[in-house]
């Protein structure tokens, strides 16, 4: 019997003892049996073994060539080499399910073992729900998705991996985006069980604070992967389209960080409680969403959506979420009353409300404007195209308020602050940010947008670094450090607070490396040998082509020779590819990278007779601070990580405590 | 002083903006570019023809570029892709018709978004006598000891 073989009966097995973890952490938790819900715990743990054999037994399939499984014949051919053997596995609908279900009962599983000594008295009802989730993806996996379908005829050789999934970013791209969706759904579930239980204090997101920053982590960097991969595999000289399937893993996106910073108001002041369950819940929900909107087949026309395998099963689960999650909501709304109140509208807990404003309403555009064509279709008939105008529109100004936020929210002290020390605070990051509106303006900046950005980025960095400075200053002045180690020891006393700091620096990068595409430059022209092209302040010169073979695939390079002010540069060795498993053509990208600005250069054809191409040169300046911006992220989501998380909410303000004693009297 | 500095530093910014940001005239190639990034392309679902690889794509950005360089505006260019295409190809809803709620719903829902915190953000801060907050206090802290004594409880 092969390994491929045990697939089917693992994953039956794993879907039976979800059930029994679902069923006996609810009995658990109803009966206040703490011990059948450890039960259900472990079944749980359980059913992660078996999708850990599934997967493994899948990934046998794979490594053997045994296209006897429909899906290894359909996404992987004896060609393929070792490492996007891996990338075969989530390419398609079935193999991605697998890898959700894995994720989720192994996450699923740690946490609740997490928990268990932390917080023992959520962890049987977050049980049943992470159980009852499990239940739902592994149905899917025995029943509509089944990646263990037998070929017949078993063929020869497979159809071959997507010739564009054949790049590294496909390797840790989609990983990510799931962990973090699935992520999500450690706090949602410790969310609902705080409702179930009544227990509605700081406890349900202090125990699963690691698991949201883990999870918000991953998508951002998930994100940022893929549009890296669009930008180097795809050919069209950009990194994000605002179509659907990137669309889906944004909206949650946005969703999460409203979260990440209107739980700060509830650990510091024990306010905005219901906005803080109610944002976790559209989280988990939007992070399936986008995957029925994607999976389902309904994006291409509301009338597919019925045919889709999957996307039936999706509704109802949407809807159970949704309305279920709400329903509990309103039934503890009493207990989710504030405890404390504003104390002034000019303090950082406002600031913070119209952040969260801010991130909403730009994941509640972001969502219309791709379920438009389907509404306008279901209402008129008529199909409509929403594409990146549109979200460019609507998204930039309030992308550009939440940038202004960023800046002004750190300033702002918790409880109140007065007119003039908010003046006295802000005045050198308004200076900086006028500043550099006049000295973009002189050097004939025209954009309007591009110098909003650029200025707001200056206002918000110089709020940050005062922020650095400010905390660096007091070590200098006790202990007498250097800059340098009262830098380190601020960090590092207060990693949650200046590791938030450091994600905003690099929020702040990406947002100036986005605004470089104003100034974005693209030519193309059909090049017969010798030709010149002229793109932004370079002159590309076509050299000509050298063909070669390898077992997979014809090789096409162009040569080009890249002058600057009739100054040598570099000479690029952008590819047109043929390949055979796929018969797909495919452009091999040759950027040339600098902080300044990248060229991008792709070949879209060669004529076979004349050697003639067809080149397509872009100029996209700053598109590599982009990725520093993301990089810097990565250290600050560290730090973050790192972070002990709070052992309880903040004590009472003084006043409050004042009062406290007044009541208790 | 400071409030001088920052209010002849916003106005020199607007009036510079609103110099700056004028229209410029732009060559032939670069409208054919901004235009296919307006289009969608009838070849590749979801992404507009300046993004589309396929071949039909690249033909067709070639077809608009010609146009352009042969004086059709930006507006014609449109109007002869759209009869020959239809209304899908637009990359953005029309601002009339059925086009005009994507336009119009989420200008609502942001400025519903923050009537509605303002307006919890005025009522949160508006400042009451202490008795009041006190007994506010009181009731969440009675709540908390109600709580804790049912732990206990349980404990027990």
């Amino acid at each position: 019997m092969s390994l491929a073989s045990l697939g089917r009966p693992s994953l039956i097995a794993a879907f039976v003892f979800a059930i029994a973890a679902a069923t006996l952490c609810a009995y658990g938790a109803i009966k206040r049996k703490p011990g059948i819900a450890w039960a259900g715990a472990r079944s749980l743990a359980v059913a992660a073994g078996f999708v850990a054999l599934a997967t493994v037994s899948l990934m046998t399939a794979f490594f053997g060539h045994d296209f006897s499984l429909a899906y290894v014949a359909a996404h992987s051919s004896r060609s393929l080499s070792g490492p996007y053997m891996f990338t075969a596995l989530w390419s398609g609908m079935e193999g991605s399910l697998l890898l959700w279900a894995l994720l989720l009962t192994v996450f699923s599983s740690i946490a609740l073992r997490q928990a268990i000594h932390k917080n023992p008295r959520l962890v049987p009802w977050a049980g049943a729900v992470l159980g009852g989730v499990s239940i739902f993806f592994l149905a899917l996996l025995v029943i509509p998705a089944n990646p263990f379908i037998r070929s017949a005829p078993i063929p020869a050789d497979g159809l071959g991996l997507n010739t564009f999934l054949q790049s590294p970013g496909m390797l840790i791209h989609p990983p990510l985006l799931y962990t973090g969706f699935v992520g999500f759904s450690i706090p949602f579930a410790f969310a609902m069980a705080a409702l179930f239980t009544g227990r509605l204090d700081e406890a349900w997101f202090t125990t699963t604070r690691r698991w949201t920053l883990f999870a918000w982590s991953a998508l951002s960097i998930g994100i940022v992967i893929g549009g890296a991969w669009a930008y180097t595999e795809l050919g069209w000289g950009g990194y994000w389209a605002w179509d659907p399937v990137e669309n889906a893993s944004f909206i949650p996106w946005l969703t999460a960080t409203a979260f990440l910073h209107s739980v700060v108001i509830q650990e510091k002041r024990r306010m905005l409680k219901v906005w803080n369950v109610a944002l976790i819940l559209l989280t988990y929900v939007l992070s399936i969403f986008g995957t029925f909107l994607t999976r389902s087949g309904i994006l291409s026309s509301i009338h597919t959506f019925s045919e889709g395998p999957i996307g039936k099963w999706f509704l109802p689960f949407l809807a159970l979420m949704l309305i279920g999650g709400l329903a509990v909501v309103a039934w503890r709304a009493d207990a989710l009353r504030s405890e404390n109140r504003f104390d002034s509208l000019l303090s950082r807990e406002s600031a913070f409300l119209l952040n969260n404003v801010l991130f909403v309403a730009a994941a509640f555009t972001i969502l219309w404007g791709t379920i438009y064509p389907i509404i306008a279709e279901a209402l008129t008939g008529t199909r409509l195209s929403v594409g990146p105008p549109f979200f460019d529109s609507v998204f930039i100004p309030i992308g550009l308020a939440i940038v202004l936020m960023t800046g002004i929210g750190p300033l702002i002290s918790w409880r109140r602050m007065s007119k003039g020390s908010f003046t006295r605070i802000v005045r050198y990051p308004l200076l900086a940010g006028g500043a550099t509106i006049v000295v973009l303006a002189l050097f004939r900046v025209r954009s309007l947008g591009a110098l909003l950005a650029f200025s707001l980025c200056a206002f918000t960095a110089t709020a940050i670094v005062g922020e650095f400075v400010r905390g660096s200053r007091i070590y200098r002045n006790r202990h007498g450090l250097a800059w340098g180690p009262a830098f380190v020891r601020t960090v590092l006393r207060n990693r949650r607070r200046y590791g938030g700091y450091v994600v905003h620096l690099g929020v702040l990068l990406i947002v100036i490396g986005l605004a470089g595409q104003a100034f974005r430059t693209e030519r193309q022209a059909v090049m017969q040998t010798g030709d010149k092209l002229s793109v932004g302040n370079y002159v590309l010169t076509y050299e000509g082509r050298t063909q070669s073979q390898t077992a997979e695939k014809q090789v096409n390079t162009a040569t080009i020779d890249v002058t600057r002010g009739g100054k040598h540069i570099t000479t690029m060795h952008p590819q047109r590819n043929f390949h055979f498993a796929q018969q797909q053509p495919q452009s091999e990208v040759a950027i040339r990278t600098t902080p300044l600005e990248d060229l991008y250069v792709v070949v879209t054809s060669f004529d076979a007779s004349s050697n003639a191409a067809a080149v397509r040169a872009f100029v996209n300046p700053l598109t590599w601070w982009i990725w520093v911006g993301a990089f810097v992220m990565l250290c600050g989501m560290g730090v973050l990580l790192s972070s002990s998380a709070p052992v309880a909410a903040a004590a009472p303000a003084p006043s409050a405590r004042r009062f406290e004693k007044v009541a208790i009297s | 002083m400071i409030r001088r500095c920052i209010g002849v530093l916003s106005l020199s910014t607007i009036v510079l903006c609103t110099i700056l940001a004028g229209a410029s005239v732009a060559a032939p190639q670069d409208v054919a570019n901004d235009i296919s990034q307006h289009v969608m392309s009838p070849f590749c679902p979801g992404v507009t023809v300046h993004d589309c690889p396929s071949d039909n794509a690249i033909e067709l950005r070639a077809q608009i570029a010609k146009w352009s360089a042969g004086g059709m505006s930006k507006q014609q260019i449109m109007d002869r892709l759209i009869a020959q295409y239809g209304e899908t190809i637009r990359a953005e809803p029309a601002t009339s018709g059925t086009g005009l709620l994507a336009w119009v719903l989420p200008g609502v829902a942001v400025a519903i978004g923050v009537v509605i915190a303002s307006i919890a953000a005025l009522r949160w801060s508006r400042r009451r006598p202490i008795e009041r907050h006190g007994a506010v206090v009181a009731t969440a802290l009675h709540k908390r000891v109600e709580a804790e004594l049912a732990e206990l409880r349980e404990k027990l």
